[in-house]
């Protein structure tokens, strides 16, 4: 297990390298850049005196460099500490990281509790009432949070908060830790929006998982033996449908940790969703290209993490020589 | 395990009601309240532009009662590009709005009359010959380090304004204009500053009074390497309100600074502060005003009809949506270096082919002034009649079966192919897709090229186009011989159509450098009666737009200007609760 966790670490650098190389070719290659789409709106002058200012403001942000002095710029930063500043915030990029990476984790890791405590439930109750109200009604749930996208549950969400309460949520971000009720009565909204859009295909895998898991021998020994419906689920049932639920969820997780980017749009929050956002418009390839970074690590560590859990669920499982 | 298939038929019931009642309440919630019917907007009344007097020092009449007091709250679309405060340094619009209110200029535009007025000046004096203008300086006037504002900021800014202090320091809007009859500025007198030029100009007092001339402190910024206010650093200035918090894409924080002075008014400002969110979202945008977190729509853009629908309908008499005049100008690029613009009369064919009516209808739901360039009801002397200008074919409506005969007079029976960039932002989509439809009528084909904004830029500059996206252009000052040298002149910033016409050419320089308000205004007559007149220029006129705008009804002593920033000091604002 040991090793297998160590080659899927090591793994993780040539993946990044790769993933980097991907982002910052294709930031070069769409049309226009950095100063195109920040300045070229709004100079006056003759186009001598434009392409000119055009030149300089190249230069100052170090795009009249070649290509590969200009990659090696970007990704030298994260070796030696001194993190490449964003073309369009002008600050360092980890810097902005750590910033919106804050809000970005509180409504990925509350949409996730929140999810899993609905839509597990709902499963399993599903499956194990089939064919009942219950079912019915969680089928129905299920399916129309699935077939409404995230973007229009927000919209709907913020027009719900101004037609009852008159008016939305606070439009300025706070810590937490700054003050508690400010920050979750302005983040609450987009974690119930992203619990409810995201939990609707857990409740449906939980839902088919339960139904062949019930169907198992296994099941019918347990109950054959004497054990009360709740050991039953609870003890044997739950545990192995929870496994393809764990990957769904991990992979989930991973990209609610990487931003969701109309939704923190929508609630104005200044996360890495917004920010990856921008970045496109803007041609931000250094704040693009080290957002993508940091999804592909959380990609591949939640990865990492998930694989390592089916072990312990699961104890068939076994990674590494001794599989 | 569980109960199988007991009650199925139950089942399918009670699901067909629950999906009904949960179906119920989204159309509840997203219906939202009945829809009241639309009132008749109410604008304030369209600014009539105010022939400039050099020595005006009138002090206007505070509209009855104004209370001090309290905190705007306003949002913007984004932050300042490069993260500095600095007015040479942050030249978009959207980036005026924000840096604008923390410094004074020398004199500004009152956005109630779009007339020019004083504000560190207390008066000015043109020369005779028309290359000088003398101003007369306050001597109360400090900045909010304490230092007093003096002669030497206001030549130092200047300078800096046009390039003499170097390129970073450089305002690239208003600076190549000024910079076309500047001649220099020095100090004259203890609390006086000449301005020299090398020509009349009838704009150069009008540039001097744009929102991006701005005076700035000389011993701050020579202290600077490049001469500008860094990233992030709190700007000093001496304007209505000085910065007290900024969290960059967040909100920007002002207090009143309560050592401001201006020509222009007594006391001022009214307000306590002002906070400014930064909302990108359209969605959200429209929430914080209908909720009551935002105050007033920014200037900048406008809403769109529905949503202007939509605000008045959720708000009733809590907000005035109305709309405004614009000072700025609609207009389609033609690239007249392609070789099937080469001919005048295809050029012609696509003048008198284009949909304005259809447009009009169906994007701007009546709110274009089809086919204008300068708005009649604004700038009365300077524009055409809309009589006259729908005199012209194809400019009230489009008139197909002449763009047909000039086409197939042009060698093309078979009508043309052509490829127009569309940046893909909501409006322009819209008013593309109305253009191309009515292109087809004529036999010119058009295919979309829908690309985003930065791309739609870059393809506009480069010239990659046949037809450039549908283009608005704001003026920078409310003059209205400001889109002709921006946009029909030859080698002009916005002439994307690259038209050169050297007698056209001629008649904008002529008038440009005619100082006699009433015989300036007959010059820019004429050239618009020579553009539609001999529809040659690549540069098609499709309309001035007017804006829709929305200001919560306890929002007083505010007028939205005829450009995007002159409103932006907010001095005379008051709130009314």
């Amino acid at each position: 297990m040991h090793e297998y966790i160590i080659k899927r670490l090591l793994l993780i650098v040539p993946t990044l390298v790769g993933c980097s190389l991907l982002v910052f070719f294709v930031m070069k290659i769409v049309p226009a850049d950095y100063v195109d789409a920040a300045f070229a709106a709004e100079l006056s002058g003759t186009p001598a005196e434009r392409q000119e200012t055009l030149a300089r403001l190249r230069a100052e942000v170090g795009l009249d460099k070649p290509a590969i002095v200009q990659y090696w710029r970007w990704v030298s930063g994260f070796f030696t500490g001194n993190c490449a500043e964003s073309l369009m915030l002008q600050r360092s990029v980890c810097t902005i990281l750590k910033e919106r990476v804050v809000p970005t984790a509180e409504i990925a890791i509350g949409s996730i509790v929140i999810l899993v405590s609905w839509a597990v439930p709902v499963g399993v109750l599903s499956a194990v009432r089939q064919n009942s109200f219950a079912d019915y009604a969680a089928r129905v749930l299920s399916i129309s949070l699935l077939s409404i996208p995230a973007f229009w549950l927000a919209i709907l969400v913020l027009l719900a908060l101004l037609v009852f309460t008159g008016t939305g949520p606070p439009l300025q971000y706070v810590h937490i830790w700054d003050d508690p009720l400010a920050n979750l009565s302005k983040m609450i909204w987009p974690i119930l929006v992203l619990a409810l859009h995201e939990g609707a295909p857990i409740a449906r895998i939980t839902r088919s998982q339960m139904l062949e898991v019930i169907r198992a021998d296994y099941i019918r020994t347990a109950h054959a033996k004497g054990l009360g419906e709740r050991a039953v689920l609870l003890r044997h049932a739950l545990r192995n449908t929870l496994i393809p639920v764990l990957t769904f969820s991990g992979w989930r997780l991973a990209g609610l940790l990487g931003g969701t980017v109309i939704v923190e749009f929508v609630f104005n929050v200044p996360g890495i969703g917004s920010a990856i956002y921008l970045a496109i418009g803007a041609r931000d390839y250094i704040m693009l290209g080290s957002l993508v970074l940091f999804i592909t690590l959380i990609f591949l560590v939640l990865n990492l993490v998930v694989d390592v859990l089916y072990s312990v669920i699961d104890p068939r499982i076994r990674y590494g020589s001794a599989a | 395990m569980g109960r199988g298939h007991q009650g199925q038929g139950h089942g399918i019931l009670w699901t067909i009601g629950f999906g009904g009642a949960l179906f119920g309440l989204f159309a509840m919630v997203a219906c939202g309240p009945g829809e009241a019917p639309t009132p008749t907007p109410t604008a304030t009344s369209v600014a009539k532009v105010a022939t400039p007097s050099p020595t005006a020092t009138a002090v206007p009449t505070p509209t009855p009662g104004p209370k001090r007091g309290g905190i705007l709250n306003r949002f913007n679309f984004t932050d300042t590009k490069k993260g500095t405060m600095d007015p040479n340094v942050e030249t978009s619009a959207r980036d005026v709005l924000l840096v604008s209110s923390n410094f004074n200029q020398l004199l500004r535009y009152d956005p109630a009359t779009s007339g020019l007025v004083p504000d560190l000046a207390k008066s000015w004096k043109i020369s005779a010959d028309g290359k000088s203008i003398a101003f007369t300086l306050r001597d109360d006037a400090k900045f909010t380090d304490g230092t007093p504002v003096t002669p030497e900021d206001v030549v130092y800014s200047l300078r800096r304004i046009v390039g003499e202090l170097g390129a970073s320091a450089t305002n690239t809007r208003i600076g190549p204009s000024l910079k076309q009859v500047w001649s220099g500025a020095e100090v004259t007198g203890a609390n006086e500053v000449t301005v020299k030029t090398t020509a009349p100009s009838s704009m150069f007092l009008g540039q001097l009074g744009s929102a991006w001339v701005k005076i700035v402190p000389k011993h701050v910024l020579d202290a600077t390497e490049k001469k500008t206010f860094t990233t992030g650093a709190t700007p000093v200035g001496a304007g209505p309100f000085k910065l007290t918090k900024w969290q960059r894409d967040v909100v920007v924080e002002q207090e009143r600074y309560q050592g401001y002075v201006t020509s222009f008014g007594e006391g001022l400002p009214y307000l306590d502060g002002m906070r400014t969110y930064i909302i990108k979202d359209s969605s959200a945008q429209i929430a914080a005003i209908e909720g009551g977190q935002v105050d007033l729509w920014p200037r900048y853009q406008t809403l769109d009809a529905s949503q202007g629908k939509a605000v008045k309908s959720f708000l009733g008499d809590k907000v005035i949506v109305g709309q405004y005049p614009e000072a700025g100008f609609m207009v389609l690029h033609l690239n007249t270096k392609r070789p099937v613009f080469q001919d005048p009369r295809v050029i012609k064919a696509m003048w008198v082919a284009m949909d304005r009516k259809g447009l009009n209808n169906v994007v701007f739901e009546g709110s274009l002034i089809i086919g204008a360039i300068v708005d009649p009801d604004v700038f009365q002397d300077a524009a055409l009649p809309l009589s006259e200008v729908y005199s012209y074919p194809g400019i009230k409506e489009p008139d197909y079966a002449l763009a047909k005969k000039l086409l197939a007079d042009a060698g093309y029976p078979d009508g043309v192919e052509l490829e127009m960039i569309i940046q893909n932002s909501g409006w322009v989509q819209d008013a593309s897709q109305v253009l191309i439809a009515g292109f087809a009528k004529a036999g010119i084909r058009v295919k979309p090229a829908v690309v985003d904004v930065a791309a739609a830029q870059a393809r506009l500059d480069a010239r990659l186009f046949d037809l450039g996206y549908v283009f608005v252009g704001g003026f920078d000052t409310p003059q209205p011989l400001e889109p002709f040298l921006a946009s029909w002149m030859t080698g002009a910033s916005r002439n994307h159509s690259e038209s050169s016409d050297p007698k056209l050419d001629q008649m904008i320089k002529d008038a440009a450098a005619t100082l006699d308000p009433k015989q300036r205004n007959r010059s820019i007559q004429d050239i618009q009666r020579y553009l539609y007149s001999n529809m040659s220029n690549g540069t098609v006129p499709l309309g001035v737009p007017k804006d829709i705008l929305a200001q919560r009804t306890y929002v007083k002593g505010y007028v939205p200007s005829l450009t995007y920033v002159d409103g932006a000091m907010f001095d005379t604002t008051w709130l009314d609760r």
